[in-house]
């Protein structure tokens, strides 16, 4: 065996931990999931029959399959753009050098520590039309109560708010560490040339934190196509299914009403849907490459 | 030199993991071994987190000390506890004992995830004589003919109300046998009512619905004469007069009272603690509660009345056996449920009722007074519909109670709609 076959199979041995974890957690369950979207499956008794695709057809006279899909994007564009918008000017004013960088670092990551359930419960109360203290705090400035979780328009627009306080921290770091990369003599040649602060954004910023944003804006997109445990305690899918995510509905069907091979299929078919949008996101994205 | 790097980077490597696969290979082993446990080494899995759960302990170590068993209890709340057990029984490995409500015991019995136990409590009286059991309470452990498990305990809806604020309006308590008729509950909720919309922060509601509507829902709609279902659980009675009464008279409490805030949320009852509501329906497992945070006088009277027929929701948590329990566990699972059923005036404490005559009379129980307006409704306690996709149903009316009383549907409109939704639910199921 020569030397360069012997390192070669060390580093595949250094992978081999997480690959042998991937497999049995990740990839066979995956295979498992798809081979079961084409039965019908009792999970308790283990009786399992081959249904064809009827669990996939079965989507199109499911009136909440379509309901919950276009909840789940509406959330998702919502939540994604206003997230990462909040998350990047977070991380602009901490890059500009303001005093206490640190601490505000630690305030605005805070949240992501508390579990769903804890910061669910706490934006319920804050939320009650008639206990809560934002609709106090509208009164008390002479503006009428608003309906936050009972109002269907209202109902996901409150849940994304809750989302970005409990989780705008997380991307901010990244934004921040790459906000930090970009060297400094880039900003002080462009203001030499007499480049304003939005001519700097965006001629230099932006193009340069492009695959910052492709990786913060795929990943968050993967995640507000999964999201669940913030409606499920927030507002149980209400009202009338305005907050009924697509996670919800696989939720539902396999572990509620025990329709594991359905579940299955609903769950296939997110797996295309987060793949056929992260694939554009990216070639969006990446479009050009960008040096300095 | 590169044959030197190798060695190198082989003992780096077991370095950084050789801990990290022991403690795979471990985690492997413990997970093979869960069969292999001691016959007297039983889990008993349950959703028991509140108060309730620390009135188990001294009945589980009263049980181990007569049997010399050991009893590991798995308490989680109740979402994570379904999802856990569902896991559990269909990996082959299920809990010796588990605790479902009635409600679910006919989805759970339908898809065959339950022991039947008919040969083990009902061919002799040793498990539990027949004439001391509560026939109404026992027939819910039973699905299609056939027993699935064994009742723990019933638990139904009362009407909480705060002593200090009726002082305050001069009006007298609420029975505690009798309900209040509809009429003079919304009086009373009327007179306990002040909104005051300059000082919103010493605003107090007469009343609030709370934990989840379709309890309260239930509850009227059979008051009224209505039913979920008909009786053949084939088709959907929800389009009825009677539904329309019920949903309307909750809507009115809203909307044209005004003694009710809508239903949001199911902690309702923590804003009765914080005395921003003068009354409450809520089930009697909140009794503890009340008692360790209430920080005033308060008291419990029977669901008002406010249909011509006495009628109340109920429920309970039933101890059952996965139908994967290996035979040799039977035994010494059915001592532990026998144990648990036997001691059910200690339960009671939790607030839930007993499910048999000789511990409802008897005296230690009757010495718990909290306990009088919850067994005075006994006579009148009802169901859910045993279908095997009650759950998916209740969800489905459950929404659009809520939209409802949220003010998106007027009360006929939205009774249409679920009517349409819930027959479909049942036509594509029965397909």
């Amino acid at each position: 065996m020569t030397g360069r076959t012997k390192n070669g199979l060390v580093n595949a041995l250094f992978i081999a931990p997480y690959l042998a974890l991937f497999l049995v957690w990740v990839a066979l369950p995956a295979f498992f999931g798809v081979a079961i979207s084409f039965t019908k499956w009792n999970i308790f008794t283990g009786e399992i029959g081959f249904v064809g695709l009827n669990n996939y057809l079965r989507v199109l006279s499911d009136d909440l399959f379509l309901r919950s899909l276009l909840n789940t994007f509406q959330y998702a564009a919502l939540s994604v753009a206003a997230g990462n918008a909040v998350s990047f000017l977070l991380a602009c004013g901490l890059a500009g050098g303001i005093a206490g960088r640190r601490f505000f670092q630690t305030i605005f990551f805070a949240p992501i520590i508390l579990s769903i359930g804890v910061t669910g419960v706490i934006w319920g109360w804050l939320y009650n039309t008639d206990f809560g203290i934002l609709n106090y705090w509208l009164q008390q400035t002479g503006l009428p109560r608003l309906n936050w979780l009972t109002n269907p328009k209202f109902a996901m627009i409150s849940i994304v708010i809750m989302v970005i306080w409990a989780g705008a921290g997380f991307n901010m770091m990244i934004y921040l560490a790459g906000l930090l990369n970009i060297p400094k003599s880039y900003y002080e040649a462009a203001q030499l040339d007499g480049a304003g602060a939005m001519s700097r954004m965006i001629h230099i910023t932006l193009p340069l934190m492009k695959h910052t944003f492709a990786f913060t804006l795929i990943i968050s997109t993967i995640g507000a196509f999964q999201v669940f445990d913030q409606p499920y305690i927030l507002t149980g899918g209400g009202p009338d299914y305005a907050t009924y995510t697509y996670v919800y509905h696989i939720y539902s069907n396999g572990f509620r009403y025990f329709r594991m091979g359905y579940a299955s299929a609903l769950s296939c078919l997110l797996a295309a849907v987060i793949a056929l949008f992260s694939f554009i996101q990216y070639k969006m994205l990446t479009r050009r490459r960008v040096d300095y | 030199m590169r044959a030197a790097q190798a060695p190198r980077a082989w003992r780096r490597f077991f370095s950084l993991f050789h801990g990290w696969l022991a403690a795979l290979v471990a985690l492997a082993l413990a997970g093979c071994g869960g069969q292999e446990r001691p016959l007297t080494d039983l889990q008993y899995w349950n959703g028991f987190v509140g108060p309730d759960g620390n009135i188990t302990e001294p009945i589980l170590k009263d049980f181990e000390s007569k049997t010399g068993a050991r009893i590991e209890v798995q308490k989680m709340p109740w979402g994570i506890y379904f999802d856990k057990l569902i896991s559990a029984i269909a990996a082959g490995n299920p809990p010796d004992v588990f605790v479902l409500h009635m409600s679910e015991l006919a989805s759970y019995a339908e898809m065959g995830a339950l022991l039947p136990l008919d040969e083990y409590i009902n061919s002799n009286d040793s498990f539990c004589p027949k004439a001391d059991r509560i026939q109404s309470i026992w027939e819910r452990a039973c699905y299609k003919g056939q027993c699935y498990g064994v009742p723990l305990d019933i638990h139904l809806l009362g009407l909480y109300y705060n002593k200090d604020y009726f002082d305050a309006a001069h009006l007298p308590y609420p029975s505690v046998t009798e309900p209040l008729r509809g009429e003079q509950f919304i009086e009373i909720a009327r007179k306990l009512t002040i909104q005051d919309k300059d000082a919103p922060t010493s605003n107090i509601w007469g009343f609030s619905f709370s934990g989840e509507p379709f309890r309260n829902f239930d509850t009227l709609l059979w008051q009224f004469g209505g039913n979920l279902l008909t009786d053949n659980l084939k088709q959907s009675a929800i389009n009825s007069p009677e539904a329309n009464k019920a949903l309307q008279w909750m809507h009115d409490l809203v909307y044209k009272h005004k003694v009710s805030p809508m239903p949001e949320g199911v902690d309702t009852w923590q804003f009765f603690v914080q005395g921003r509501i003068a009354m409450i329906t809520e089930g009697c497992w909140v009794l503890n509660g009340l008692t360790r945070y209430a920080k005033f006088r308060w008291g419990v009277a029977p669901f008002f009345l406010a249909g011509g027929t006495r009628a109340v929701w109920a429920t309970g948590h039933v101890l059952c056996l996965s139908r994967n329990l290996p035979r040799e566990r039977i035994p010494m699972a059915l001592k532990l449920m026998k144990h648990l059923n036997d001691t059910g005036v200690m339960w009671s404490t939790s607030g839930m009722l007993p499910t048999r005559y000789s511990q409802i009379r008897s005296k230690e129980f009757l010495e718990q007074s909290r306990a009088i307006p919850f067994t005075s409704q006994l006579d009148r306690i009802r169901f859910e519909p045993a279908s095997p996709i009650g759950i998916e149903l209740r969800d489905r009316y459950q929404q659009t109670v809520f939209s409802c009383l949220a003010g998106l549907f007027p009360v006929q409109q939205a009774l249409t709609r679920v009517d349409g939704q819930m027959n479909r639910t049942i036509e594509t199921y029965y397909r």
